[in-house]
């Protein structure tokens, strides 16, 4: 522990006091409660049991996790990195377009992935005057390791205010995923 | 540059989103007036926000987002209620939050029961949200029973100690008390489970814990000074800890320093509390500088939080997450609520 300068000796004592219970206590088991440990031969059976099915489990999951992070949505041209926001311009009056592309880097099939557009806000919270917003297929199916693609409509209202406003693109079905989206209106 | 909104406000906002995230798992339901009502009585009174913003600010600090870390508030807080609920009752505490404690208002029996059920409750947020994946829902659950036994744990001490009035306690006493009774489910708790749902990984979890123990100690002693404090406790029940014989830091240091004759006095008050007697206790403490001894050991131990913070967070980009999180330090000794 660094010995801060400009401490009193009482509280240079207090932090020691702390630092000494705090080492004390070693990191937790993450397992609830303690427990006896005289179970028996048919306890130990069920604990190697339990053991290998949450490897098994583990290595499911581990599978699991691969895929969602591998079925993205990204947009037109991008490399498809999460956090890389759609960009939709269109003029009050137009209809912005824009593609989504939707890329399964897992080895199992997405069907049926439900697209949405969330609710737009600029930076002062106001909200444009448009919408509905439409995606075309409605609900894409993308094969294991391949790309598909869909296109967002979005009517942009004659009063709507220029600016820019900032919403997601969220995916949800099998796999679930969320893309930045910024509305640009031009005046 | 932009100046960073104060801690209370960003305190308040992340109890917001918090609160309306909440609001599907408290849905209505039979029996209302027995259970579903007083399930809901404690989210809804507005808190510190403590908890959920040190759990999002972290997920945000470790690169995630607020819509991955706030299921896990919501269950964080949750489980915070129910302990309140069971809290007060084995505190015999008669305000909570500005309001009479739920079972002031709807009797022990139905009070401990809705503290179950939030108990319960709390773990539907990490089941129910697929976004967070099987295995880090599995993670965040081993967290929180964790966090249920070392709580149950410091709080079986404390109540323990009351109950058989033990005294001859020093301050490292007190500290492993509160690291169980309060860290833990206050500030370390938070802290893992925000990082966890945040990267998805665990990697950080035994520097986020000594940072969390530092800040919860912290939190914990100037919570025993601010129970003194006439206007801080205006929502609360004024002298409770020490008509209860809390052990707070200041009543362990005023037991080891009193006179003999004092000190009898002092047992026999913690045997058989009487009511009337907060005054001179204070008076007590006040003449042996206890109230100074807990200042100052609040001063030590936040000081020492600051290093406990580098070592947590290395590495990570500056944010205005990390930003909020470092300025948590200074405000669990200086609050004035």
């Amino acid at each position: 522990m660094t010995e801060r300068p400009g401490l009193t000796d009482r509280q240079r004592a207090a932090a020691r006091t702390a630092a000494e219970v705090f080492d004390s206590l070693a990191e937790p088991p993450a397992a609830p409660f303690p427990r006896d440990g005289d179970d028996g031969p048919r306890a130990g059976v069920a604990a190697a049991v339990g053991l290998f099915s949450d490897v098994v489990q583990r290595i499911v999951d581990g599978y699991a996790e691969l895929a969602e992070r591998a079925g993205t949505v990204a947009s037109n041209g991008s490399s498809g990195a999460a956090g890389e926001p759609i960009t939709l311009y269109g003029r009050p009056g137009e209809t912005a377009a824009v593609d989504v592309w939707i890329h399964n880097m897992g080895s199992l099939p997405i069907s049926a992935m439900r697209l949405h557009l969330s609710a737009l806000t600029a930076a002062d919270g106001t909200e444009p005057a448009a919408g509905p917003a439409s995606f075309e297929p409605p609900e894409p199916s993308v094969g294991a390791a391949s790309s598909t693609r869909a296109v967002l409509a979005l009517l942009i209202a004659d009063d709507c205010a220029p600016g820019i406003y900032h919403g997601y693109v969220l995916g949800s079905g099998e796999i679930e995923a969320a893309l930045p989206l910024h509305l640009v209106v031009e005046p | 540059m932009t100046t960073p909104a104060p801690v209370q406000s960003v305190l308040a906002r992340y109890a917001e989103l918090t609160r309306d995230a909440m609001a599907p798992y408290l849905a209505a339901g039979e029996p209302a007036c027995y259970l579903y009502d007083l399930v809901r009585d404690y989210p809804a009174r507005p808190g510190k926000g403590i908890r959920p913003a040190l759990l999002l600010a972290t997920c945000q600090a470790v690169g995630g987002t607020l819509r991955a870390g706030l299921p896990v508030a919501v269950a964080v807080e949750l489980l915070h209620n129910a302990f309140l609920v069971h809290d007060d009752i084995e505190d015999g505490s008669v305000r909570r939050r500005g309001a009479p404690t739920l079972h002031r208002l709807h009797g022990v029996e139905l009070a401990i029961n809705a503290g179950d059920a939030l108990a319960a409750l709390a773990l539907q947020p990490l089941r129910a949200e697929p976004g967070l994946g099987n295995r880090v829902s599995r993670m965040l659950l081993d967290e929180l029973s964790a966090t249920v036994r070392h709580t149950t744990e410091g709080q079986a001490l404390e109540l323990g100690w009351r109950r058989h009035a033990v005294i001859g306690l020093d301050a490292a006493d007190y500290v492993r008390m509160v690291a169980k009774k309060t860290c833990w489910y206050t500030t370390v708790a938070p802290l893992r489970m925000g990082a966890l749902a945040g990267s998805r990984s665990g990697g950080r979890s035994a520097a986020l814990t000594r940072f969390g123990l530092h800040l919860g100690l912290a939190f914990q002693v100037r919570d025993d000074l601010l129970d003194l404090d006439g206007d801080a406790a205006a929502d609360k029940d004024r002298y409770a800890d020490l008509r209860e014989g809390k052990h707070t830091l200041m009543l362990i240091h005023l037991l080891a320093e009193s006179a003999p004759k004092d000190r009898a006095r002092l047992v026999e008050q913690l045997t058989a509390p009487r009511p009337g007697s907060e005054a001179w206790m204070l008076d007590l403490m006040h003449r042996h500088g206890s109230l100074d001894f807990a200042r100052d050991f609040a001063a030590g131990v936040s000081a020492a939080a600051y290093d406990a913070f580098d070592e947590a967070f290395r590495g990570l980009p500056e944010s205005e997450h990390l930003d909020f999180l470092r300025r948590v330090i200074p405000y669990m000794v200086d609050r004035r609520h």
